[in-house]
């Protein structure tokens, strides 16, 4: 086994670890914002984007869903509490409007209102975590016996801006250490 | 040796360029990332960071090839620093686990029986732990030269290193490897 090319040939036929299909989308990104002359979408933000403490799955899409989601929720429960007019029964149709259009005339579809624009303005989405476990006694002076408390809050903060197409992700963890006196009996 | 080796991209825009050198050395710039970061996230992080970095530099060398893995190289190890920063290092290889399946063991296929696939399993599995615990260094020029086949030039100049001594490097990284799975190599001479 003195002959390196038998060691080389050994090393050729290893099966290696293959790139994911996501790393050209985001090499083509990278290439095609460069182009526009804008910054990359992803490129700058790698190691907030990938953070993933305290051995949480990467749900990043999940959680885009649940947050859009949630904010989707929200502008709903707005609309129909300030939007809506007072005493109009929402579970009976009413009758239509004389001057109202018909949707389908002469076989073709008429649109009777504009569509809601899309948001052009960046939003941000903010989410804490806390957490608070307790760990025991400890006693660095045997006359004064320490609760130990641990809390962890994870700060996370999502921004999005929808006309640019660029988004941001920070997440910041903490943690914190807290003694507090035990009563002695 | 792959066909990349030795081959200059030719003249283009930076797009063009950076899109060959990419498309021609995909899996050796992959393959390289993940060698130093041992994480498969990481590593891609560490294409594209060196793909944006390329983008925006003024700097067009000759040759491109190496300048893309130096980059990727200096991608690679900045991801690996901040891992360590937040004491998140990895440890995954750059090989894909056992190259034959036990079902594939246990039928010989490939090979000439399931005696001859075992051995050939005992030496990738052999030749994987050895390359898994080479020095970074050594690890770094049998990635380049194996798997993004550069001449032992491209690697020098990727490296920032003299010619001999990236050479005599990938010599020894060569021979440890062989010491590692002479055993294994031997039993299938056998």
């Amino acid at each position: 086994m003195n002959n390196p090319h038998e060691i080389e040939n050994l090393l050729r036929q290893m099966p290696l670890v293959k790139p994911s299909a996501d790393l050209d989308a985001r090499v083509a990104d990278v290439f095609a914002a460069g182009a526009a002359g804008t910054e990359t979408r992803r490129a700058n933000t790698p190691e907030v984007r990938r953070a993933n403490i305290w051995g949480r799955p990467r749900t990043r899409q999940a959680w885009l869903v649940g947050a859009v989601g949630g904010a989707l929720a929200a502008a709903a429960a707005i609309i129909l509490a300030v939007g809506l007019p007072q005493g109009t029964p929402t579970s009976t149709p009413g009758p239509q409007p004389a001057s109202a259009p018909p949707l389908v005339a002469n076989g073709s579809l008429t649109l009777t209102g504009a569509a809601p624009p899309l948001p052009v303005e960046p939003v941000r989405l903010e989410q804490n975590w806390s957490e608070l476990s307790y760990e025991g006694l400890v006693c660095p002076d045997p006359e004064t016996p320490l609760r130990k408390f641990r809390r962890r809050t994870l700060e996370h903060v999502q921004w999005f801006d929808p006309r640019r197409n660029i988004r941001m992700e920070t997440t910041i963890p903490r943690e914190e250490i807290i003694f507090v006196k035990a009563p002695m009996q | 040796m792959s066909k990349a080796e030795g081959q200059q991209e030719p003249e283009g825009t930076v797009r063009d360029v950076l899109e060959q050198v990419y498309r021609n050395h995909r899996q050796g710039l992959f393959t390289l990332a993940l060698a130093i970061t041992r994480c498969p996230h990481r590593a891609e992080d560490a294409v594209q960071e060196a793909m944006a970095r390329l983008w925006q530099s003024p700097a067009r060398p000759a040759d491109a090839v190496p300048y893309v893995f130096s980059a990727v190289r200096n991608a690679a190890i900045d991801q690996t620093r901040r891992a360590a920063t937040r004491r998140r290092l990895e440890s995954a290889s750059i090989f894909n686990g056992l190259a034959l399946s036990p079902a594939s063991l246990a039928a010989g296929e490939g090979t000439s029986g399931p005696q001859a696939a075992a051995i050939t399993a005992e030496q990738h599995e052999r030749l994987r732990r050895a390359v898994d615990t080479l020095p970074q260094a050594d690890r770094e020029t049998v990635v380049m030269r194996i798997y993004g086949g550069l001449t032992f030039e491209q690697m020098a100049e990727a490296l920032g290193e003299p010619l001999p001594t990236v050479a005599s490097r990938y010599r020894r990284a060569l021979e440890t490897l062989s010491r590692r799975v002479r055993p294994a190599m031997e039993a299938s001479h056998e």
